[in-house]
């Protein structure tokens, strides 16, 4: 099975989207060798090569970040593209991976109910969505912090190219949790309470000199 | 009321022309309008830097026209896209400028309806509200979609969807259904 990737990730190479995928990649070519391709969408003049490329493909996975509840623009762009394609992808599968810096997964449930409508619309297999919340920080972890997750692509990615199909069990273990545990919010809340919650995001303000003003409203 | 209209529809969207009738009657009935047509603005994509967060709070650090389309979003009471769905969602160009709404929320996370949200940067947001095209490929289930979206991202905002139309209703009832909330 040849497997044709585009990385939607307004980050290019460099964001979490490329090391999910990765991840993913490193399961699939366990168990088959073969041809794994990756198209970067930030490269947008490079859209109608990659639609032509789509076109001949026999198995597409689309992952990206989840940017204001949706895929990021330049997703939606490229899958604009299509529009003259509805009904034509017959044979073709197609399959979707979708992160957010929400630790929650439900955040992306609109979008992946979009995603599976509109590989109906083109006439394509829908495969299935990976969902992964709490990827923002992933690219600067140390490997023993995400050792948990990347075993669970790998297997996802794996059984994938045994099967092309999407283990459920698996999607569900990787999504959790798909909502906040009432412990997990009394927990967070104590970390609100003693500064804790905004750890990440206040060193990098301070880091930039914009703790002071981190407040800042410029539009009123 | 204070009403700003985002459109990124080509000239012969019918849509647009909804939204001109529209816009005269509410400029009658008293509200003030200010529309941005994304078609004819600069507009580039967000890259993911958030510069905006963590660098100059904020404000994006593309210079670019979406400046004025942020300030024309947050100091309007009521905030509406107009749209012309291409494979059952708002095009590439206006789902662009939503992505580049991120510097009017700020980057702490608070819990809202039990899940993680922004924290607000602004004491007061718009109200949402959504005009589409209806050229007769939308079934219910893409309405549904676009709408649950929709109100995902007036979520984020804290605020409300409190309008979701297309141009298979009248502008009348549109008017109407504004001047009521």
């Amino acid at each position: 099975m040849k497997l044709t990737i585009f990385n939607g990730s307004p980050r290019g190479s460099k964001g979490n989207s490329e090391i999910l995928i990765n991840w993913f990649k490193e399961g699939f070519l366990k168990e088959r060798s073969g041809d794994v391709i990756i198209y970067y969408l930030k490269n947008q003049e490079k859209h109608p090569d990659m639609i032509e490329t789509l076109k001949r493909s026999e198995t597409v996975l689309l992952a990206f970040p989840l940017y204001t509840d949706a895929m990021p623009g330049i997703v939606k762009k490229f899958i604009d593209n299509l529009e003259d394609y509805q009904g034509s992808l017959s044979g073709k599968s197609l399959l979707f991976l979708v992160h957010s810096g929400f630790p929650e997964a439900c955040h992306s449930r609109g979008v992946e109910r979009y995603l599976k409508k509109l590989t109906a619309k083109l006439g394509a297999d829908y495969l299935g969505t990976i969902v992964k919340g709490g990827s923002e920080g992933l690219r600067i972890m140390p490997p023993m912090m995400t050792r948990k997750p990347r075993l669970l692509i790998n297997q996802i990615g794996e059984r994938f190219a045994g099967t092309k199909s999407l283990d459920p069990g698996l999607l569900k273990k990787l999504a959790s949790p798909e909502r906040l545990s009432p412990f997990s919010r009394g927990m967070y809340r104590f970390m609100s309470l003693i500064g804790l919650s905004n750890f990440y995001w206040n060193g990098m303000l301070k880091k930039n000199g914009a703790y002071k003003n981190r407040f800042d409203a410029p539009y009123v | 009321m204070r009403i700003t209209t985002i459109s990124a529809v080509s000239g012969s969207s019918s849509v647009r022309g909804f939204k001109e009738a529209m816009s005269s009657q509410l400029t009658g009935h008293g509200h003030y309008l200010k529309n941005f047509d994304l078609t004819q603005m600069e507009l580039k994509s967000c890259n993911g830097c958030w510069g905006c967060w963590v660098k100059t709070p904020g404000e994006c650090l593309i210079r670019d026209d979406m400046g004025q389309v942020l300030k024309g979003i947050i100091k309007s009471d009521l905030t509406l896209f107009v749209a012309k769905p291409v494979l059952g969602y708002v095009n590439g160009t206006m789902k662009m400028a939503m992505d580049r709404t991120i510097p009017l929320v700020h980057p702490y996370i608070k819990l809202v309806q039990k899940e993680c949200h922004h924290r607000k940067r602004y004491v007061k947001y718009p109200y949402f509200g959504v005009i589409l095209e209806d050229s007769g490929d939308l079934d219910q289930e893409d309405r549904d979609i676009i709408e649950h979206l929709f109100q995902r991202y007036a979520l984020n905002f804290k605020s409300e969807l409190k309008m979701f139309r297309d141009t298979s209703d009248t502008v009348m009832e549109v008017v109407n259904e504004i001047n009521n909330i």
